[in-house]
This record gives structure tokens, sequence and C-alpha cells, in this order.
């Protein structure tokens, strides 16, 4: 699960020099968010999000009005921008945690994917959302189990084998540890080939493993990652 | 069996008949003229000589008087032959018209007279005739030598290329100049030897052209076609390669007979030309060199600009030409 | 974050509208009209239609790369939401070079001739991106890597000239790649290639589009590739996008009669000229200062009504993700089509005639010059290029025998040799008992009529000098087919043979068609009514409407004058369908020969396969192997030992040692029966066992 597998290629992008107002009109008619900003041979320059659009009073305080219209006819793209020395960015070969990481550490939702200085893509909060639908196999159809069980060495397994030695399928598979209780384990699994009976009393099975919740889900509408 | 009533795959959709005749296809060329505006400029610049050659004298009713201008004899006559004057040009080129040398344009002589007091004006129009025959058809004796040895050397190849292409490449690396002085030098000057001269000195540039336009057009279809058809190599070389090579050649002839004209001004410059009094331009140049310095640049001017109008205005046609067939490649 | 951003796929190019004119002498003409298309991420849209329907101005227009007297008329080009309509030549020529692009039919129009390939491949990166020289070598190595170039590293040391046309064009797409381009524009990329190089090409295309998510914009008149690359694919007729769908939609369910048509012209692979017919689209694409008022494409159309000449028709929807520019879209079923005037299909020839030609281990070599300093005083030893070398067959009369295979494998000089343009180095010629040792021009009329030829390119094979009808009386006259006082009737004869009427006698060559001129190149061979006709590619400069016609005149006037047809083809789905006997050819060597239906089908040499897995089909449900061979042809100055083909032999490993045997033996014929033979050492039993190299979805 690497950044290059899962980042946007060619997203949008606009070059320093263009008017405030066009890259307005990028992110408005195409609904994105981040507009990264690129010059020559697509070498990252900076970042245009939708709070970078709207000008500080305290800037055109001083004009009258005849100089804001001129004033805002001519800001270019390259004196709003997030800088790139500012901005944080990542590489294509990061993995997907490192990416989550560096957006919930600065704040900044979208990262440019960079090559040296070329811009290859562009990854974003919603792809993670996504792909944590996908991990956890929101869209596959099956019973959604959790399991609280102890971090004890073998209890994974346990759980997977009382799973797979029946001849059911696990599509998915999420571990994590238990919420305000660190020494405990939730684990949620995608589980289809079994009615709803058979995969409780199977878990019923396991001493020590808690079934906290067992739901179907059908087919979701298929989202493309 | 499919049934001889198909339909044909992609036929005009009107199929009216679209024979051209000779008119027709002269218009087309003619339209060059329509098209292109530098061609146009270049024809009044040629054109305005050859009506000034045509019309010199009353030699279109006589015409054996051509053939003494080219000669260059008979020159004591022209003085007092009424021959030789027309609408165009009220004196002969040697009539003398003393204490009148040198001068300036005026009513009774148009651009002035000579050092000798002949009529420029009339010089330069009997000269024009004897330019305009001599260079064409030196341009067309190179053009039938050069054409044939590069047809020759294209079609067969091998060794007949390789020898005949190193001789006229010998020809080629001595400098024109050089190469019409050795030729003068030593036949003598006359119309004649100026002839060959240009065609020895052009002959070998025409065959290059034409061996490389052989070489490519030799490898179209139409010409394996004509070869499994059992047709004769002079046949393939006279009708099926030739007539698809006119276009460069025609547009090359152009161009070369604007050189040759530029030439055979340099050999009369130089005094290699036409005999004297004959009124050749490259002569009339030289003769008024001596008066510029003298203030009366009159004669050298005329000649010169009567020469730069041929030879501009025939590469002018040629660019129009050379256009026209990029534009529908 | 609040909203579903970047999911939601957009276009990366959204064209809307598009009119691309060419101002002319006689005003502005309208080449491109009312063009609408998207394309989005990782998708490939093919753009299909013959020669003339405006593929390439779109596709130029696209990139404003028009010309002088080209603009764009009217519509809008959004290229990642920005319009490229407007642009100053500046910005355009950034974006080509970031963003877009470009990769033509030609690798040389994009290849510097005097620069190494990897100087120039590494200037994009150092001057555009200011890498260093080191990391920009590097790059272009994994590139040359990711499009299967073998040793890249040498290859960046040569010229483009020291490499085949598919490495070029491979090299071409590495750099068109190297930018990471969100848009590429490939201009019938494969056109000019073989087709198993055009096959390892066109799987490359596949590769790159989804592991760099580019859009692709791929033309092409060959239904064959658009059905293997594309997956939507917009259909265009003089100027109009007539039909757009998905590639199954569009091949299982075409809805505008001319998609109709052009599916049904083209020759399916493994159907005969006994089995079945093509159909021709009667008529020509309308030149665009010339077009309907109505429908552009009524004039040819089976269908037309009343309705359809009134006003133009729009493209409208037909079905979810199908548009269609017909009004009566709904009606027209292609499998309820019947064709206007009744074809049937040819009889088959009988193969058991006596030969009218045998060719005994023919040779011809060509003297090569040598570069080496001896050559001067003639004391280098010299090398041939053996361009055939020990071919033998015979061809029973009335037959038509095709040969195929790759460019460079002989098949033309074989012909050429034969007609005697070429002079043989060894071996024997037979031709109705006359020995054809010698060149045309020693050879007698007699055989010299009754030994014509057909050649290739259109516009070359009239002399643009003369009008048809002298053209056609040379050889009347030559061959004294008929008194003198006839010709002309004659001449008229012939043309209406081909379909071509009076009129044509007066015309020059270039007021014709290149269908039309063809079928003149035809009249003329058949004019002195010759026993062997030698069809050199006589229909794969042609469009595949008038293609179908021309196979089909072809095969009438055959069967008519009982004509013997040698006929060389790269098309092997042409060559299935029109001959009676193949003969496949590599590197000089006729490597398997027999009946036209048993080349197809289990056993066959390897060679064989790999050319029947490359053929692009016309559609999508095909299922065919996937064998494709590797490097190049090799050098016939200097063929490789035993089997020649053993360099590149896929089946090699079959044998026991890896096939030792291959490269030190000579391989013996092996007789199938029924005239079929195969030139390779592998056992008849094992080739037996060959997957079929085309599964056809239902037959």
């Amino acid at each position: 699960m690497l950044v290059k597998d899962y980042m946007l290629q060619h997203p949008i992008m606009i070059e320093p020099h263009k008017r405030l107002a066009e890259a307005r009109a990028l992110l408005v008619e195409n609904e994105i968010y981040y507009l990264p900003v690129v010059g020559d041979g697509k070498r990252f320059l900076g970042m245009i999000t939708p709070p970078r659009l709207a000008i500080p009073p305290e800037r055109m305080a001083s004009l009258d009005v005849w100089e804001i219209s001129n004033y805002l006819a001519n800001l270019t793209v390259e004196k709003v921008m997030l800088k790139a020395r500012d901005l944080p960015t990542i590489g294509p070969n990061a993995t997907l945690e490192q990416a989550s990481h560096l957006m919930t550490k600065t704040k900044i939702g979208g990262l440019a994917v960079l090559d040296g200085q070329i811009v290859l893509g562009l990854i974003t909060d919603n792809h993670l959302l996504v792909e944590l639908n996908n991990l956890l196999g929101a869209f596959e159809p099956g019973w959604r189990v959790t399991v609280r069980i102890k971090g004890k060495r073998g209890d994974l397994l346990r759980l997977i084998r009382a799973v797979t030695d029946r001849g059911w399928t696990i599509m998915a598979l999420g571990n994590v540890r238990t919420p305000k209780k660190p020494d405990d384990w939730d684990v949620v699994l995608k589980v289809v080939g079994c009615t709803r009976e058979e995969l409780v009393d199977a878990i019923a099975q396991l001493d020590g493993q808690v079934l906290r919740d067992i739901r179907e889900t059908a087919s979701y509408a298929y989202v493309k990652p | 069996m499919a049934t001889a009533e198909q339909t044909a795959g992609d036929q005009l959709p009107s199929p009216s008949a679209t024979r051209t005749s000779r008119w027709q296809r002269l218009e087309a060329q003619l339209g060059l003229f329509r098209r292109s505006r530098i061609a146009l400029v270049g024809l009044c610049l040629v054109g305005f000589w050859v009506v000034v050659a045509l019309f010199a004298d009353n030699c279109l009713v006589t015409p054996s008087c051509y053939a003494g201008i080219v000669r260059g004899d008979d020159i004591t006559t022209w003085a007092t032959s009424d021959e030789y004057r027309s609408w165009l040009s009220r004196y002969s080129p040697v009539e003398q018209f003393r204490g009148r040398t040198r001068e300036g344009p005026s009513w009774d002589h148009w651009l002035g007279t000579d050092t000798r007091g002949r009529d420029i004006w009339a010089r330069l129009a009997h000269g024009s005739r004897l330019i305009l025959t001599l260079a064409p058809l030196s341009v067309m004796v190179a053009l039938l030598v050069g054409g044939t040895l590069g047809l020759l050397a294209g079609y067969y190849g091998g060794m007949v290329d390789e020898v005949t292409m190193r001789i006229l490449d010998a020809i080629i690396a001595f400098p024109q100049i050089l190469l019409y002085l050795v030729i003068i030098a030593s036949f003598g000057a006359s119309a004649t030897n100026v002839l060959i001269a240009i065609t020895i000195a052009g002959a070998p540039g025409i065959a290059r052209l034409v061996r490389g336009l052989t070489l490519d057009i030799k490898t179209r279809d139409y010409v394996a076609a004509a070869q499994t058809q059992g047709e004769h190599s002079w046949y393939i070389m006279v009708f099926e390669i030739l007539p698809n090579a006119r276009g460069p050649i025609i547009i090359d002839s152009m161009l070369r007979v604007g050189y040759a004209v530029f030439s055979i001004g340099t050999l009369g410059f130089l005094g290699l030309g036409l005999p004297p009094p004959s009124p050749d331009w490259g002569s009339i140049v030289q003769a008024g060199r001596s008066s510029i310095q003298a203030g009366r640049p009159w004669e050298a001017l005329w000649g010169s600009l009567a020469i730069a109008m041929v030879v501009v205005g025939l590469n002018l046609i040629a660019d129009g030409m050379s256009e026209e067939t990029r534009r529908y490649r | 974050m609040r909203r579903s951003e970047d999911i939601a796929n957009l276009p990366v190019v959204k064209v809307n509208n598009l009119g691309i004119a060419y101002e002319t002498s006689a005003g502005d003409v309208l080449a491109v009209r009312d063009v609408s298309f998207e394309i989005f991420r990782g998708e490939a849209l093919g753009i299909v239609g013959e020669s003339g329907c405006g593929k390439s101005t779109v596709a130029f227009g696209m990139v404003n790369y028009l010309g002088r007297n080209g603009k764009i008329a009217h519509g809008s080009i959004a290229f990642q939401g920005q319009s490229l309509v407007g642009r100053s030549p500046e910005e355009l020529r950034r974006l080509r070079g970031d963003q877009i692009a470009m990769v033509y039919q030609d690798p040389m129009t994009s290849l510097n001739p005097v620069l190494r390939i990897g100087t120039q491949m590494a200037e994009v990166l150092i001057t555009h991106r200011g890498m260093a020289k080191d990391e920009a070598r590097e790059r272009c190595v994994t590139m040359l890597r990711k499009v299967n170039m073998p040793d890249p590293e040498l290859v960046l040391q040569k010229y483009p000239h020291q490499i085949s046309g598919g490495q070029q064009q491979r090299v071409v797409i590495a750099m068109a790649m190297l930018n990471n381009p969100a848009l590429l524009v490939m201009d019938e990329p494969t056109t000019a290639l073989d087709v198993t190089v055009e096959a390892t090409v066109l799987d490359l295309v596949d590769d790159l589009r989804r592991e760099f998510d580019t859009a692709i914009m791929f033309i092409s008149h060959n239904l064959g590739v658009i059905a293997r690359v594309c997956d939507r694919v917009a259909v265009m007729y003089a100027g109009e996008v007539v039909e757009i769908a998905s590639v199954q939609e569009l091949f299982a369910n075409p809805r505008h009669p001319y998609t109709q048509g052009l599916i049904r012209c083209v020759p399916r692979l493994g159907r005969s000229k006994a089995s079945s017919v093509l159909y021709p689209i009667p008529g020509r694409v309308p030149s665009p200062d010339n077009q309907p008022a109505g429908c552009t494409f009524e004039p040819r159309c089976a269908y037309a009504h009343e309705s359809c000449r009134a006003k133009r028709v729009p493209l409208r929807q037909f079905q979810p993700n199908h548009n269609v520019r017909c009004l009566f879209a709904e009606e027209i079923d292609a499998s309820q089509w019947t064709p206007t005037e009744p074809m049937t299909p040819l009889v088959q020839t009988s193969r058991d005639a006596e030969p009218i030609l045998d060719v005994d281990s023919l040779k011809t070599y060509y003297r090569q010059a040598s570069s080496s300093p001896l050559s001067l005083f003639g004391l280098a030893k010299p090398r041939y290029l053996k361009a055939v070398d020990d071919v033998s067959f015979s061809l029973p009369k009335g037959i038509t025998l095709g040969v195929v295979g790759e460019s460079g494998c002989g098949k033309s000089t074989l012909i050429k040799t034969i007609i005697g343009l070429e002079e043989l180095s060894g071996g024997k010629i037979e031709f109705m008992s006359v020995d054809l040792g010698v060149k045309v021009n020693k050879r007698d009329m007699a055989t010299i009529r009754e030994l014509q030829m057909v050649f290739q390119n259109p516009n070359a094979t009239m002399n643009p000098s003369y009008p048809i009808g002298r053209q056609l009386e040379r050889p009347l006259r030559r061959f004294k087919i008929v008194p003198p006082s006839e010709i002309r009737a004659e001449v008229v004869r012939l043309l209406r043979a081909v379909k071509l009427d009076e009129h044509y006698y007066d015309r020059l060559p270039n007021q014709l068609s290149g269908g039309e001129k063809q079928r003149v190149g035809i009249a003329r061979a058949f004019a002195g009514r010759p026993d062997l006709v030698l069809c050199d590619e006589p229909v794969s400069a042609l469009d595949v409407s008038v293609q179908a016609a021309v196979l089909n005149l072809l095969a009438e006037i055959q069967q008519q004058q009982g004509t013997t047809l040698l006929m060389i083809a790269h098309d092997l789905s042409v060559v299935r369908f029109f001959s009676d006997m193949i003969a496949v050819m590599y590197l000089g060597q006729i490597v398997e020969i027999g009946p036209a239906e048993a080349i197809y089908a289990p056993p066959y040499h390897p060679y064989t396969e790999s050319l029947l897995a490359a053929v692009p089909i016309p559609d999508p449900t095909v299922e065919q192997a996937h064998v494709r061979l590797s490097g190049n042809v090799p050098s016939p100055l200097d063929p490789p030992s035993g089997c020649r083909f053993h360099t590149r032999c896929p089946r090699r490993h079959l044998l026991p040692d890896d096939g030792t045997l291959c490269t030190t033996t000579v391989p013996p014929w092996q007789d199938v029966g029924d005239g079929h033979r195969i030139f390779c050492h592998i056992p008849l039993d094992q080739l037996r066992a060959f997957e079929p190299a085309v599964k056809m979805a239902q037959e």
C-alpha cells in the first residue's frame, strides 16, 4: 500500500502566472479542494486551496474602490498560493500510513506527490478514507464481525483458523488496539460463506474472545478507488 | 460468383466529361501568373524585354536580319538601312550623332547617348534581341546534352553512371568564369563560341539534376510496369521518366537562362562577348564604365539595369513556379 | 474532508462541439464539424474512419498544430478543466512538453537523425526539468525497460537509423512517457509496423495506460487495432463523429450504417472467398467543401430515406453511452441486413490442376558494397544480401497463392525475380515450360504477355503524365491483342470490366481516387489476358471500404479469365480470404506452405503461429493466444545457422536440449498431407497439440 498506487495521477494543476480568478473557476467547476501550482516541467511551486481565495481585508484597506478592482484583476496565483517550502509533500514510494501521519500532523489534507521537484500526483485525505473503506471490505457483501481478543500471541491466529478451517472466506481484516483498553485488540473481519448462526457459534467456541458486533453488509454502490 | 452489376467502390459522383483540351491545359499553366504575384512581376520584367526585342526594328517582317545580328556581320549596312528603325527605336544601333556624345536622357535620345554618340536605347533594344536569342538557345543546347547524359547515367547506373558523372564532376570543379575564358580565348569571340561555352559550363549541372530525378522516378511502379510490358529502355527513358521530371527541369532552366544572360553580360564586359560594334549589353556597360567617373553614369547604368531586369525577372518566375509545385505536393 | 473530491473522475479532455476549418482561396472549409467526446484518466478512446474523415485533423486540433491556414472555427477543448482554444503558442508549447504527448505514424518525424538516442531522450529531462545528466540517463534507461526495449544502455548510444522501425517507435513512446503526460495522442502509431511488432507495441500501450493512468486518444484506420487497445470508439465520417460507444457495444451492436459497412467490408480471419463475401461501401467520402446538405452518409447509405436529405442529423443518444448520428438507428440492425444486390461466394478452385509455374530452389542475392578499405582494390570478400534463398514451390493453374511474411522476408524480391525485374542468382523458374532465368528485357514477347503484375502503390502505378486511355492502349498495341482499329473499343471494354465507365478514358491519373487508380492498374495487368498475374500488396494502401471492392473485382476477373494469381500481402485476414494456397516466408525462405484453411489451424510452423497470434482482429470477443516474438529479424546478410527462425522461436524449448538441434541443423520438410508442408524440427504430433492461436467466440 504505497502512495504511488493510490494517488491521483495527472491532477488538475495551474501555472503561477495565471489569474486568481482562473484558479477559482478551476476549483469550483471541478469541485476540487487542492490545486497544485506548477512551473515549467511540472515543478512544484505551491498549492491553492479554497481559503487562499479569500483576500484578507487588511490587504485592501489602504486601497480605494478603483484600485481594488484593479488589484483583484491583477492578482496572480503565485501571490496568494501556499509556497512549496511551507507545504508538506510526500514521495511516491512512501506508505499510506506515512501520508496519513503527515496529513494529521500538518492539518493539511492534500499532499503533492513529488519525484524530486516534479509533481507526479496528488493524495488527499479522501483517498485515505476510501482506502480505509476498501481495507475493511466495506463494498464486499458479507458478515462484518468485530471480535475483541487479548493481545496474546496466537490469539489472532486462532480466530482466523476458526473461520478458515470451516471453509469460509475472510474478505477483509482490520486489527486495531481497543480504544481506552490498550491491552486488548479489536479485530474486524468480513466473512462470507456461512450463515450468521454458524459464525456466532464458531466465535463463541473460542475462549477469551468476545463477539462485540455482527452485521450484514449488502453491496454498496461501487466507488472507484 | 459476384454479379457483374455490383456497385463499384468509389467512383466520382459525376462522371461528366473531363476531357481537357489543349487550351484548357495552357490556361491552367498560365494560371500561375494569376495566382502568384511574384511570378507576375517576373513576367512583366521579362515580358518588357521580349516585346522590345520583337519590335526593335521591322525584322518581324524580314526575318533575315535576325541572322545578321546573331552572326554579327553586315555591320556597315546597319547604319543606313531603314529596316533597323521601328516605332520602338527611332535610330539604328550603330548610327552615330556627332557632337552629341555622353548625353543624358532627352526627348531625342530617351536614354541618352554613349561615348560615340550612339543612341543608348537603340543599342539596348537591339541588344535585347541578341541576348534573348542567345541565352535560351544556349540553355536549350545544354539541356539537350546534359539531359541526355543525366538520363542515361541515372537509368543505367553502374559503370555508365560512374564514368559520366566523374567526367562531369571534373568540369564542375572548374570555376565557371575560368571555363568561359579558356574556351573563348582559344576559339575566339563569336556568338557560336559563347553558346558553346555556356553549354559546356551548364551541361554538368543539368546532368546532375536529371540524373537525380531519374534515380527517383526509376523506382516508381509505373516504370516497373512498363518494364514488365517489355518496353525498350529508350521508350521508358523518353516517355515514362522524362515527362515526369519536367517540372524541376523547367524551373531549373528558367534560372539557367537568367544565369546565361548574366554570363553573356559578363563575357561582353570582359571583352570576350560579341565583337564590336554589335550592341551587346555587357559591352555597353564596359564602354560606359569610364564615363562614370566623369559624372555621366547613364550608359553603364542603363546597361546594368537591363541585365538586372531580365535576370531578376526570370528568377522571380522560377520562384513562383517552385512555390506552385510545393503547394500541390 | 467534507466532500468526495477527486474521486468523481473528471475527464482529462473534454471536446465539445469542435469545428476545425482550413482557409482556402475559395473561403473557409470545415474539415471537422460538431465533434464532441471526452477521455478519462487511464482510458483509451479510439478514433476510426477512412482517410479524409478528419481523424488526424482532430488530433492536431487538440494541440493547435493546424498549420498556417488551419483554425478552430467553433467549439471548445477543455484539457484538465482549462480551455485549450485561444492559448498562446508559448503556453501550448509548454503544455505539449509537460502534459500532452504525441506519437505519429512515422517515428522519424519525432527523432532527430543526427543525435544519439540517449542525447535526445535525456535532453527533455535536462533542459526541461533541470535534472542532472546521470540521473536523466538513468531515468531514460528505466523508461526504455518499461517499453520492453532489449539492451537499453546500448540503445542510448545508437543513432535512430541504427535501430529498427519497431524499436524507433518504442523510443518515441518512451520519450513521450518520460514527462508522464496526462494525455497521449497517438496518430496511427502502428500502421507502418509489421504485425508481430505491432502486437508488441499495442501490448505496450495497454500496459503504460494502466500504469501511468494516461488518457489515450488512439487514431487508426484499422478496426482490429482499435478493438485490441481501446475502451471506447468514436467512428468518424466526413468530419463528423457518427457513432460513439464502448468497444464491445460498437462491434456487437453497431447502429450507424457506416459503422456496419466498415465492419462488413473487412475480411474476418478464417473466412475465405468461398465461404463469404466482402461488401464494399459504394461511393466515396465527400470532400469537406462539397458536403451533402442532409446526413453526410446519405449518398452512400442503403437505408437512405427522404427525411435524411432534408437537414443535418444531430448526434443523439441511442442508449446510455452509445450515441449515433442516424435518424433510424433503432430500425437499423446489422444482423437483419441484406445486401442490396445479391452476391454469392466464389467457387473454390481445384488445387489439382497441372502446375503453371515451377520455382526450384530459387536464390536472389544482392551484392553488398563492402566498407572495408580492401574493396578499393577489389580484394575484399564480396558480401551478399540473401533476399531470397532456396525457395521452391509449384503453382497449379487457376489458383491463388498468397505469400505472407514480415517486411524484409523477401516476398517482394521473390515476385520481382519471377517477373524479371531482378536477376536471379541461382535455381530455376519455369513458367509454362519456358525458362525464366533472364531479366524481363531479354524475354520474348509471348512470355512477357502471359506474365503481368499489379503494383502496390496506387499513386505510382499509373504514369501521371498521360491520360488513362493512352496507358491502357499501350499494352494492347504492344501485345497486338486486337487490331489497331478496335483498340479504343477494347480499352473501354477493359474499363467497364473494372467497373469504370468510358469517361475515364481521357482522365489523368491525378483526377482519380486511390481505388480507381488501382482498378486501372488491374485493367492494365489484365489487358493482355495473361496466364499469371503477380500482385504486390494490391490493396494495402487502400481504405477498407475500397479494399473490399478491389478484392471482389480481382476475384471476379480471375474467375472469368481463369488466371492464376500470386499475391503477396502482409494482412493475414486478406490473404486467408483471397487465397487457395498460402506460403509463409521468413528471412528469404518459405517456412510453411499449404492449403489456406490448413495454415490457419494447428499443426503450423511456430512462426505462422506467432503471426496468427499477432493479427489484429476487428472483434473484441475473439481470444488470441499470447505469443510474441522477441528481438528483431536477423540481417539477411548473415542469416542464422540451422533453422533461420531459431533466434526468435518461442517453441524451441519443446525440443530436447532447448533446441540445440535448431541452431545447428537445417530443419526437414515435414509433410502433413494435401500439399501442406512445414519446415521445422518439432515433430508433427507436437505441432498438432498447439492451442489454436485464434479462438472465435461463435462460429
